[in-house]
This record gives structure tokens, sequence and C-alpha cells, in this order.
């Protein structure tokens, strides 16, 4: 976790910026960190987009550069995650099955390590805490969700706002977004085994028996 | 038929008739004078105040318009709007808590041999069943609760009871804890589903909620693996898609 103290990088710290076109990664997780630990500990709605521009060494109208609100700069890892869903789903195997597809793709995307973990544990909490993070953050899982839906519209010959592209891109983002919750319910293990199982839970439900039904003792007359 | 007379009671909740309608009276008879300036009979029913707070939502915007702007439309005095709604953020979700009681209820009445899955995509159909004359206010409360932002964080506790409901309901049926992951996920997935019928629905005048719930549901078991009879079409025609 960056130390807000020494994030105070002056501006030549930072990657130049090369004309137009997306910014490096780098400085949006940069100012991503700055931005989750002033969140923190000042809270959302204390601190300014100045405040956050001046603790990376920036000016108000570069940080827009790299992000167009305040809310935003949480959202760095999100977004990126996005794009790779979007680059794993396209370069995948087009054998494999669609709903395969779509389980491996999610699963891989969210192959975090203990970094982005604790990175992701305190975005979802802030977000728990503020009704404008939590707002903010929907509408980027809006992209997540239109990611998954143009993919299978694809691979199904319809058109991403058919009903049956959006069925299968809001239940597979249903899908993870509890295994995310379950995750940082208790927060034991890595986070990816935890996706997959929630995505095969799905399956695993049209399948269910009724507990009765299991718990039956063996059949009468033995 | 009586399943709709129940299901569109989210307009006219149980609590409506605790003696609560009594008390408004008496409360609004104290306002006389804002009442006969404003021209208009004084609401008194929790459907007729969520009515004239939706046409002011239309009119001004959900967040331009304040209690008061809504109690003064309904001439009640701002107390008396307080004790049908306990915020602006509620109205839009009407009786949603008792229907949602209700709904807890159905899931438990429902034969233990049915189909998890099946069990839910019926609760969740009559769920949201609503008699003609309700889908026009439906249809308000809706795009209300889908697409206004200021309402997202608020309705994220809307969410989150609905979905406990699927959940403890998955828990029972397969032995787990409501919290556990398949429960938790079901509840999860349920909603996105419902939320992607309520799309198609707001996008298309003429189509049916109840139906597309329905084929929502249906197509959710198709691009599972399937639960359903093969007959189902929503599920048949979803397999159909997937193995092309």
């Amino acid at each position: 976790m960056a130390d807000a103290g020494n994030t105070a990088a002056t501006e030549q710290d930072l990657p130049q910026q090369a004309g137009p076109g997306r910014p490096p990664s780098t400085t949006r997780r940069h100012l991503q960190d700055i931005a989750i630990e002033m969140f923190s500990t000042q809270g959302y709605d204390e601190v300014t987009i100045e405040a956050l521009a001046a603790a990376a060494g920036i000016s108000r109208r570069t940080f827009f550069r790299y992000f167009s609100s305040k809310a935003d700069a949480l959202m760095a890892d999100f977004d990126e995650d996005v794009e790779r869903l979007r680059a794993v789903l396209a370069g995948g195997n087009p054998d494999l099955p669609l709903m395969d597809a779509i389980r491996t793709a999610v699963v891989e995307v969210n192959d975090y390590h203990a970094d982005d973990l604790d990175r992701l544990r305190q975005r979802l909490l802030l977000q728990h805490s503020n009704p404008a993070l939590l707002a903010n953050g929907i509408l980027h899982y809006e992209e997540w969700q239109a990611v998954v839906a143009e993919f299978a519209a694809g691979r199904l010959g319809r058109q991403p706002g058919d009903l049956l592209p959006q069925v299968i891109a809001r239940s597979v983002f249903g899908a993870a977004y509890a295994g995310f919750m379950s995750w940082l319910a208790d927060e034991r293990g890595d986070l990816s085994p935890r996706l997959d199982d929630a995505l095969r839970a799905i399956p695993g439900a049209f399948q269910a028996q009724p507990v009765a039904a299991s718990r039956r003792g063996p059949p009468a007359g033995l | 038929m009586p399943r709709l007379a129940v299901a569109c009671s989210w307009e006219r909740s149980a609590w409506l008739n605790c003696g609560r309608e009594g008390g408004e009276t008496v409360a609004a008879a104290a306002v006389p004078v804002a009442a006969s300036r404003a021209g208009r009979k004084r609401v008194t029913s929790r459907a007729e105040l969520e009515h004239v707070a939706f046409d002011l939502f239309d009119r001004q915007g959900f967040e331009r318009t304040t209690v008061d702007d809504i109690a003064r439309a309904a001439g009640i005095g701002r107390r008396t709007f307080f004790r049908y709604f306990p915020s602006k953020n509620d109205v839009p979700w009407g009786s949603f808590e008792t229907e949602l009681e209700r709904m807890r209820l159905h899931l438990k009445a429902l034969p233990p041999q049915m189909p998890l899955m099946e069990a839910i995509r019926v609760a969740i159909v009559d769920f949201n069943t609503f008699a003609p004359e309700q889908i026009p206010w439906h249809r308000r409360r809706m795009r209300l609760i889908l697409q206004t932002p200021a309402l997202q964080a608020h309705s994220t506790l809307r969410y989150a009871a609905w979905r406990q409901v699927i959940g403890e309901f998955v828990g029972e049926r397969i032995g787990q804890c409501p919290d556990a992951l398949a429960p938790r996920t079901l509840g999860y997935v349920a909603l996105g589903v419902a939320v992607a019928a309520y799309e198609q629905w707001l996008e298309a005048d003429d189509a049916d909620l109840s139906d597309l719930m329905d084929s929502a549901m249906r197509q959710l078991a198709g691009a599972f693996g399937g639960g359903l009879a093969s007959a189902d079409s929503g599920a048949a025609d979803a397999k159909d898609a997937l193995s092309a």
C-alpha cells in the first residue's frame, strides 16, 4: 500500500504523455493508489480532485487526462479488467462452448495477486461505505456486462441487446459479484477459484436435488 | 384471477389497513388551508401519494423534487408524508417489503419436489405479475428505480433484501447457509436475470412483463445446461442457439 506521504511525486516522475490515446496504466494505477489511501483516511467526500492531483504531483488538468471524475480514480484496476476480459474472450479458443469460454475468461482475468487483492478489498469496502462511489461503480459494472453480452451475441448470431445475451451477461456478472462478496466476507484463499465455484453454482443449481430426497434413508425392506 | 389480485397489492399494502389511513385523515384535517389553496383534493392513500410523486418526478426530475414539494402537491403536511414513506427514496419502491414477504411465503409453499430453479422461476414470475391497470404505474416505478442514478445506492438495500429471500430458499433446498457461496450466487443471478427482463420490458411498450420474466428465466436454464424440460420454448431456444 502506497503511503500518502511518499506519493507526492513530481510531475516529471510520471510517465510522459505521448500525444492522445489511452494514458499509461501505471499512472492510472498510481493515482488509484493515492485515491484509495486518501478516500480511506479522509473520507471520499472530503477529498478534492485538487488534493488528489497535488498528492500525485500533477495538475487538476492532468488528472482529467486519466480519469473523468474523482470517483473514477477508484476504478483503474477494474477498467483494466474490463479490457482484459474483452481481449481474453476475443483471443479464446473458438471451439470452447460459449458458457465455458466465458467462465474461464472471467476466472483468468480475475487472477489477482496479493497486492492487487489488497487494493480490491479496499475498493469494495470504500464502495460499500459511500453511495456516490457505489453508484459510480455500478456504471463501470455495466461496461463489464456489455463486454460479455457482445461476446455472447457474437457467438449466438444475435444483437448484444437481445434477451439471451443480456441474461447471460447479467447472470455471469451476478455470479462473479457473488464470488467477490463471498471472498470479501471471509478473505480465505484466492479469489479466482471462488469465482470459478460461483460460476459453476449456476449449472449446479439446475441439477440440484431436494435435500429431503437425498437425506432419505435407505429404501425400506433392506 | 385471484393471483393477480394479490400481486397488485404492491399498490395497496397491508399496512395501509392497520389504522394509518384513519390517522392520515385526522392529521390532514389540520392543514385544510394548504389543501384548499392547492385547489386539489388531498390524497388519502399511499397509492395516491405515490402517483402525485411520480408526476412530480416526471415533471421536475427525481433529484430536484423535495419531500415538501410532494407533500404540497398532495395537499398534506410533511409529517403526514412520512407516515406513508420513510423517505423520498422509498416512494418508487411502493410496498416492496410487503410483496417480498409474500414471495418468501410463496416459495415456502411450493411443492418440495418442484426443481429448485423452476420454483425460483415460478416465484419470480408471480412476483412480477400485475393487474393491467397497474402496469402503467409499474412502468413508471421501474423506470425510476432502474434509471435514476441518485436512487442506485438506496436501491442496493432493496436488492439485497430480494436476493436474501432467494438465497434463503436455495439454502434451505440444498442444505446450506443462505450466505454460503451457492445460495448467495443464485440470489445475484436471479436478480440479474430479472433486471435483464425489466430492461427489455422498458424498451418495448407492448411487451408483457410476466412473459418476459418467464422467458428470461427459461433462457437462463437453456444457457446453463438445462434443468427445465427441453420442450420449454425459452430453454429450447437458448439451447439451440448455444449449440449452433
